[in-house]
């Protein structure tokens, strides 16, 4: 498992190997120094969100396997998701364009698994 | 089709002469089933690819202006790339390392991308891996009715003119765009361009393609909540969703088990019917008995629950369609997780309630290994309908008068499989599949009417396998077992012959006051056949083998359905009538009500007592009698070792808890 990414820079930047695991510095991830603030985001855990909340993934802290599957699925560093229900199943709303208005797809996550899902950029839809 | 021809147009290329075998590929959920059933209809054959556990259906597509088209439907995948058996068997093919069964091998001729219109950015990296195989393509963009009720309208000629290939709208639901199916793969072309070769570079391209196409997307309202937030939200709820899964449970197996009786009342009189039509047209002999005792009683009592099956297949696949079993499955996952098993597993264990084959192959889609191995070990434990005529012989001689503590027991079957099944996954998961479990991710696909054609396509696909199955494997058993009983011949008992005499006697002297000769001879007829039986083969091998069952209170011909029904259980009520039709009268009073009355060898303590009924119901209930389902086991797991698992398993269990049940029953003075 990955250290989980503070920012929203791209995942080919190399984490710090020395990033915290427990309550990370929003933008102190990154090998190469602190991101710009832009990058820099207020990460918090999928889970943390409220139903009909939008954000934008940062990292997903998992296993490479699931991690890809995710990421042909649509939960993908930068993929903007909108919480349809929290709890067990947790069900998230994968939107393109930023919106349901170009096309989405449903998701539906064991909690445990969309708790290890990093976001940031949060809004209400 | 004006948007074919859009399409076409706008590659600057035209189409070339239809290939002959052409690959549909898609991500799952994007209605490429319906697709193929829409361009094969019947015209297809269901199998596996050579080495794999992945199904290959490969269908025939007549109507282009080329040859006919052999289209083989490749597994649902998100990406070819991933390293998961699916996305494995998709880049053989396409590499032409793997070939269909009957299929040259080698590359497809082409290949046609089914993509979902609602969901194109996410779609197309799947179309952007396939594009860059550089074979010929068309792309089917479908769902598009459903997509224009979004206010969805995706660009068919800047799709084709982005991707370098002939695009279609079409949407297999309604037929729209295919009016002539065989002129769809006609157009596939060699692409024009070629995709990036990173992920990150194909993900970018999908999305600027897509961002093109639908270049005037309608925006949403803001404010109300989508409709399918509200139906999760009832039905994946806690108590809501458990109410909702237990009514539309109860829905289903009360319409399998009520509406399917009217068909099968039809079944039966059939072959009762043809049983008569056997005994009346053939002469008497060897040719007579084989095909009334041995084809049609035995045939007769397994087809007579196609039916069921059939019900079974239509319902879940009108389920499926509609997109509640993928909420069923989520909601699932947090009963079946504290067993060990993830939501994945609940359709391969209800579709395991027809039948343990497909629920079995249903269980590749449970991801994780562990997972899947535990889902595909206890499957059979769930009450498939080979055991339902066990259950209705056995509980009909449990509570003869009382029909609803009969369904009490029946309900107590089922739930004693489950039971069984989710009690055996833990010990699996803790023991020989000890480690983490896989949290569950599945894609929720959008609600929709269902498709009646498509789900009848699945039912005919389902009933053909069992009545193949009957035809085959179990017309041989019955077969094999009529020989069996029927050899050798010895001399009828010197009390058959007595009471033959005494007939003969009657009739050329009738004596009012005297026995009736009719059933003087049917009392010789019975005494005959129970003595050829018993000294025939199979009645040696029961003698044989019946110290191991009769703790269980089996007495040989028992013995003989139990040993039988190893190789497929629905067997047992096809072997106890060809043991016992001959002794009973089963034309008058049905092959069912023969058995329940049939007397052991001493004339008067019946086959089935009150405690063996028991014994037999909970043995039936657990154990392991399906030698195609264990062959599918050591297929499926990829090797032999999980079948014999299994075997030994459920055997032990089954023989251990009506040990159990037989003894206390007696203990407690039920006899």
């Amino acid at each position: 498992m990955t250290q989980p990414r503070t920012c929203c820079c791209p995942p080919s930047v190399e984490l710090r190997g020395d990033a915290p695991a427990a309550a990370p510095l929003p933008g102190a991830c990154c090998a190469a120094g602190p991101c710009s603030p832009s990058q820099a985001l207020a990460t918090m855990r999928l889970t943390e969100l409220r139903a009909g909340q939008v954000a934008t993934i940062c990292e997903c802290a998992l296993e490479p396997r699931d991690a890809s599957v995710l990421r042909a699925m649509g939960l993908k560093h930068s993929a903007r998701v909108r919480v349809c229900r929290v709890g067990e199943p947790f069900v998230v709303e994968v939107l393109f364009n930023g919106d349901r208005s170009s096309g989405s797809s449903r998701i539906g996550l064991a909690r445990p698994l969309a708790g290890r899902v990093m976001v940031g950029d949060v809004s209400q839809a | 089709m004006s948007t074919q021809a859009d399409a076409a147009a706008g590659t600057g290329v035209a189409p070339v002469p239809g290939p002959r075998r052409v690959a549909l590929v898609g991500n799952p959920n994007t209605g490429k089933t319906t697709l193929f059933n829409r361009l094969c209809g019947l015209r297809h054959k269901t199998s596996n690819f050579p080495g794999t556990t992945q199904e290959a259906r490969i269908g025939a597509v007549r109507g282009g202006a080329g040859p006919e088209v052999h289209l083989v439907d490749l597994p649902g995948v998100y990406s070819i790339e991933l390293e998961l058996p699916e996305s494995e068997v998709c880049r053989r093919v396409l590499a032409g390392q793997l070939a269909a069964p009957g299929e040259a091998p080698g590359e497809p001729d082409a290949v046609c991308v089914v993509l979902d219109a609602t969901n194109l950015p996410r779609n197309l990296v799947l179309a952007g891996e396939v594009l860059r195989r550089r074979l010929p393509t068309v792309v089917a963009v479908n769902m598009i009715d459903l997509a224009r009720r979004r206010g969805l309208s995706p660009d068919a000629v800047v799709l084709a003119r982005e991707l370098g290939c002939p695009v279609v709208l079409v949407s297999a639901r309604t037929g729209e765009g295919l009016e002539r199916p065989g002129e769809l793969l006609d157009l596939a072309t060699i692409p024009t361009h070629t995709p990036p070769g990173t992920q990150d570079g194909v993900e970018a391209w999908a999305e600027r393609i897509a961002l093109a196409a639908l270049s005037q997307p309608t925006p949403h309202a803001p404010g109300r909540r989508p409709l399918s937030d509200r139906m999760d939200a009832l039905l994946l709820h806690p108590v809501s969703g458990t109410l909702v899964f237990a009514l539309v449970m109860a829905g289903l197996f009360a319409a399998v088990f009520k509406v399917a009786t009217y068909p099968m009342d039809w079944i039966d009189a059939i072959f009762t019917h043809a049983g008569g039509l056997v005994h009346a047209v053939l002469p008497e002999g060897l040719l007579g008995e084989l095909v009334s005792e041995g084809v049609v009683a035995g045939v007769g009592a397994t087809v007579v629950f196609l039916p069921q099956i059939c019900l079974l297949f239509f319902l879940i696949s009108m389920l499926e369609d509609t997109g509640y079993l993928a909420r069923a499955a989520m909601a699932m996952d947090r009963v079946l997780r504290p067993f060990g098993l993830p939501g994945h597993a609940f359709v391969p264990l209800l579709s395991s309630h027809a039948c343990a084959l497909p629920g079995i192959m249903a269980a590749r889609g449970v991801p994780d290994r562990r997972d899947r191995l535990a889902t595909i070990l206890v499957a059979p434990f769930m009450t498939c309908s080979a055991r339902l005529p066990v259950y209705v012989l056995v509980t009909g001689v449990l509570f003869p008068r009382s029909p609803l503590l009969a369904s009490a027991a029946f309900v107590g079957a089922y739930a004693l499989g489950i039971v069984a099944g989710l009690a055996s996954a833990l010990i699996a998961r803790r023991t020989v599949l000890r480690g983490p479990a896989r949290p569950m991710v599945m894609e929720l696909p959008s609600y929709k009417v269902p498709s009646l054609r498509t789900s009848l396509l699945t039912t005919w696909d389902r009933g053909f396998m069992f009545l193949k199955k009957a035809g085959t494997n179990i017309l041989a058993i019955c077969v094999v077992l009529w020989w069996l009983g029927a050899f050798p011949h010895v001399d009828p008992p010197a009390r058959a012959v007595e009471l033959r005499e005494q007939a003969a006697a009657l009739v050329a002297s009738p004596d009012p006051s005297g026995p009736d000769p009719v059933a003087l001879r049917a009392e010789a007829d019975r005494l005959e056949s129970a003595h050829a039986k018993a000294r025939s083969l199979i009645g040696r091998m029961g003698r044989a083998v019946s110290p191991v069952f009769e703790p269980l209170g089996c007495d040989w011909r028992l013995t003989v359905g139990v040993l039988a029904s190893f190789a497929a259980r629905e067997v047992f009520v096809s072997t106890m009538a060809v043991l016992v039709v001959g002794e009973e009268d089963f034309e008058e009073e049905g092959v069912l009500r023969a058995i329940t009355s049939a007397t052991r060898d001493d004339g008067h303590t019946p086959v089935f007592t009150t405690a063996t009924a028991a014994s037999i119901l909970v043995f039936f209930v657990l154990a392991m009698q399906c030698l195609p389902t264990l062959v599918v086991t050591a297929r499926e797991t990829g090797h032999s070792k999980w079948a014999l698992l299994q075997f030994g398993w459920m055997s032990a269990v089954a023989y251990a808890l009506a040990l159990v049940v037989f003894q206390g029953l007696r203990a407690a003075g039920v006899s």
